[in-house]
């Protein structure tokens, strides 16, 4: 096996929420922060986020509106 | 006195080991970071700088299956000395889902396939590879699936000849019997006689 094929099937276990704790554990001297849901919870947080830029012009344009 | 034998040319060095200087490869140091958290802590960092996101959504729009862009990334900082193989192996899962999430954010549609897309090895692969069979290629041309070649029933045995082994007579290459019997050094005896 070469090293794009254990990517590939890290990958896919990752991703099917199989991820070997333990093996990871050997590797973390705290507790393991990046998993699935901590990923779920990042995408939701990106996704929800409005953009505040968009918001700041608008207030702005508003402001110039009634100037 | 025992002398030693002239040295093969090529053979390596005698000694080369031990005057060769690798011990400035990064991968020959211990890695720079070994725990898990840090790993990925580093690789989101690195991916959020310009640069690297440039390089990153061209990948994604060349449709770059993601695992791969994370195995180049990987490669890259195994190859610094940062991390070591087996904590990339165990990162890798993070990293790539990290790299979807900021695909979809930014409106490209990331290729996650992570199945593999290798061909099963059939007899008509391995046929076509080796290059022999010019009518499997015909029929291929024509339009029929490898599969179907392969689902065939077996061919049967047109002739129906004697099994036999390596020394068995080769087709019809049969001696006579006074051919037998002069290889085996019996005097030829005619049939006429021996009706007598």
């Amino acid at each position: 096996m070469d090293f794009n094929e254990a990517v590939r099937k890290s990958v896919k276990k990752f991703l099917a929420g199989k991820m070997d704790m333990a093996e990871i554990s050997k590797v973390s001297k705290a507790d393991i922060v990046y998993t699935l849901s901590f990923f779920d919870e990042l995408e939701e947080e990106m996704t929800d986020e409005v953009p505040k830029g968009k918001k700041k012009k608008k207030k702005k344009e508003m402001v110039e509106d009634e100037s | 006195m025992k002398v030693n034998p002239s040295p093969s040319m090529k053979g390596p060095i005698n000694g080369a080991n031990l005057t060769a200087d690798t011990r400035n490869l990064p991968w020959h140091r211990p890695p720079e970071i070994t725990d898990f958290n840090m790993g990925v802590q580093r690789m989101m960092k690195d991916i959020d700088e310009e640069r690297e996101t440039q390089l990153l959504y061209s990948l994604l729009e060349l449709e770059v299956p993601v695992y791969i862009i994370t195995t180049n990334l990987l490669l890259r900082k195994i190859g610094r000395g940062i991390i070591p193989i087996d904590l990339a192996v165990l990162m890798a899962g993070p990293v790539a889902r990290y790299i979807e999430i900021i695909a979809r954010d930014n409106g490209l549609v990331p290729d996650m396939d992570v199945e593999s897309d290798e061909e099963p090895i059939t007899p008509t692969l391995l046929q076509l590879q080796m290059g022999t069979e010019e009518e499997i290629r015909e029929l291929l041309a024509d339009g029929i699936s490898p599969e179907d070649l392969d689902s065939d029933e077996p061919v049967e045995d047109t002739e129906d000849e004697p099994a036999m082994g390596l020394m068995g007579p080769v087709g019809d290459m049969v001696a006579s019997k006074e051919e037998q019997a002069s290889m085996l050094g019996e005097p030829a005896v005619d049939e006429e006689e021996e009706l007598v």
